[in-house]
């Protein structure tokens, strides 16, 4: 059966699309059969990220409303051969969404993908709720900054009672903290909050630090999912991150000021 | 079906308890006719019950009856902590023997509770409050939820975020850090207590009276637990 | 990044994402302002099924079909079909 996960956070733009996309491609390019899913309703945004937005003809909604069939709707990335993405509608009708509807997709994806990932927006509304209804792990992204973290402990209040695991009293859903824009010169002048800070407010496990990084901004202009980067500290993060969640301990990276000398700072690194 | 014509209700009263100090009938005569002289009116048919704490076996219970409706008191009934052969002795001659409200697990379910809460006298007599169960939740209790422990003590094991509430009726006990909110004795208990392994409390409350952060500043991130102490909350070191 | 990479890169080079950025927004921007002017929903599959249609007599590719809806103001509303007939020289 295949593992779906959802990529959430409460606060927007903290990086969950950006992750969602590295996340995708870190998966398929292993050699997994990925599909990620835009839960936005009316906001598309994975598209544009992984590159494919010009090959958008059907979304999410033409699926559920039986307009297209899956294999119309997905779209195969170009890169890699075992990745694709569902996109999210442009109508903001939220009641298309609906737990049977999207129950069915996502029964239909997991006859031919082993990891389902949902790029969820922000909020706690009907898609973002939508998103974390089915899964069995999450990925509660973080930036650290006081209102994030609030929104994303709010958010792992959700995903405990509002899911359907929750509702149904299985196993509950296996939660990880993705600490995303991560700059280790402000927390050591005690600036931003640390690793440690938001781990022991959120108490769940790290799964990964991304470091704040330039490659992120460059990655989305060009529409390469970050991890493709792999000179970039973020695209590293990224790549153990996909480490850790196919089951190997990874050490953290990029925790630390990194002590550049002057050679270095000349001939790049 | 409900009963179209009549309907029980528990409510709460505020009542006053007669203390007697001697069991001589005409000393209690006397210092109760000062009394009623002082404010006639405020005593006219006062409803009052009779502590039997201190009475022995001699103690007539008719007289005291026929005393104080002499006097034109509205005569309850008895109360006080006592034997429960001496509750079925009071009974047997007729006469109400009241407790003092208390809410234990089986009277939530009565719906015709006691009706009269006594009244302490002002130089508070604590008495041996019922023992709450406790209502353990375990995990964290995350920004936006609410955890109610009806009728018991809350032990949370884990860790309560800022924007969370949890409240109790007895006491709360946090095994881990406390940054929401947390309100004990719920119902009016004025010995809950609240301890917690680390203070950092939006909001900590018993009984109704509540400290916001600012007052948590002598045990601020440090294991300790808050009660009462008068009206006043005091906060001390846990361990 | 490191000083010498930034003396060696021309300057259109250096700015490269930003202006493949604008590029792609500018595309996907027009498509769906476009789109706005509402396209009506049957459009996909009317394409398919014209396509379906034409392929019991001659050979097309997805693309030899375009089906545009103009809104040509006031009343006047336009479906404009385009098909390309198959040519040698295309490989698909």
């Amino acid at each position: 059966m295949a593992r779906i996960i959802v990529v959430t956070s409460g606060k927007g733009g903290v990086g969950k699309t950006t992750s969602s996309a590295s996340i995708g491609v870190g998966l398929a390019l292993k050699g997994h059969k990925v599909v990620v899913i835009d839960f936005d309703i009316g906001l598309r945004n994975l598209d544009l990220i992984m590159g494919c937005e010009r090959r958008v003809v059907y979304d999410f909604i033409n699926v559920i409303n039986g307009e297209a069939t899956l294999n119309q709707a997905l779209i195969k990335d170009k890169r890699i051969n075992n990745l694709s993405v569902l996109p999210a509608s442009q109508t903001r009708d939220k009641d298309a969404l609906t737990k049977e509807n999207v129950g069915k997709v996502l029964d239909e994806l997991g006859k031919i993908f082993e990891f389902i990932i949902c790029d969820s927006p922000a909020g706690i509304e009907a898609g973002a709720m939508m998103a974390l209804y089915y899964a069995d792990e999450a990925i509660v992204t973080t930036n650290p900054e006081v209102s994030s973290v609030r929104d994303s402990d709010r958010i792992l209040g959700m995903l405990a009672s509002r899911s359907r695991r929750a509702e149904l009293g299985l196993e509950p859903i296996k939660e990880h903290l993705l600490l995303t824009r991560y700059c280790p010169a402000r927390v050591a002048e005690g600036e931003m909050l640390s690793v440690e800070d938001v781990v022991d407010i959120l108490a769940i496990p790290l799964l990964g630090v991304i470091p704040e990084s330039p490659a992120v901004l460059k990655a989305s202009n060009a529409g390469e999912p970050v991890i493709l980067d792999i000179t970039s500290d973020a695209g590293k993060a990224y790549q153990d991150v996909i480490a850790r969640l196919l089951g190997e301990t990874v050490e953290f990276r990029f925790l630390q000021v990194e002590q550049k000398n002057i050679l270095s700072r000349l001939f790049g690194g | 079906m409900a009963d179209k014509s009549i309907e029980f209700k528990g409510t709460s009263f505020t009542l006053s308890v007669l203390y007697l100090k001697t069991l001589k009938l005409t000393d209690i005569r006397a210092s109760l006719i000062k009394k009623v002289a002082q404010a006639p009116d405020f005593f006219y048919l006062f409803p009052v019950m009779v502590n039997i704490e201190e009475v022995d076996s001699s103690f007539d219970y008719q007289a005291i009856k026929i005393l104080l409706e002499e006097l034109k008191f509205t005569f309850i009934g008895f109360t006080g902590y006592v034997s429960e052969e001496q509750r079925v002795l009071i009974r047997a001659l007729g006469f109400s023997f009241v407790n003092a409200a208390k809410s234990t697990a089986s009277n939530q379910k009565n719906r015709i509770d006691d009706v009269a809460k006594v009244k302490y006298k002002e130089t508070e007599t604590i008495r041996e409050y019922e023992l709450y169960g406790d209502k353990i939740h375990r995990g964290q209790v995350r920004s936006g939820q609410q955890i109610y422990a009806k009728g018991q003590n809350l032990v949370v094991i884990g860790s309560v975020s800022a924007g969370a509430e949890i409240i109790a009726d007895g006491n709360i006990h946090v095994y881990g850090s406390l940054r929401g909110r947390a309100i004990a004795g719920a119902k009016g208990h004025h010995q809950a207590q609240i301890y917690c392994q680390n203070l950092e409390a939006e909001l900590v409350s018993i009984n109704g009276n509540y400290w916001l952060s600012e007052s948590m500043k002598q045990h601020w991130g440090t294991p300790a637990f808050i009660q009462l102490t008068g009206a006043e909350l005091t906060s001390s070191k846990l361990i | 990044m490191a000083l010498i990479d930034y003396f060696l890169q021309k300057k259109e080079h250096r700015v490269t994402t930003a202006f493949k950025a604008k590029e792609r927004l500018q595309i996907i921007v027009a498509h769906e302002r476009s789109g706005r002017n509402k396209q009506p929903d049957y459009l996909p599959q009317l394409t398919e099924d014209i396509l379906h249609v034409l392929r019991k007599y001659i050979q097309v590719s997805d693309r030899s079909l375009s089906i545009n809806f103009d809104n040509k103001g006031g009343d006047l509303h336009v479906l404009e079909l385009n098909i390309e007939l198959y040519d040698e020289n295309n490989t698909d």
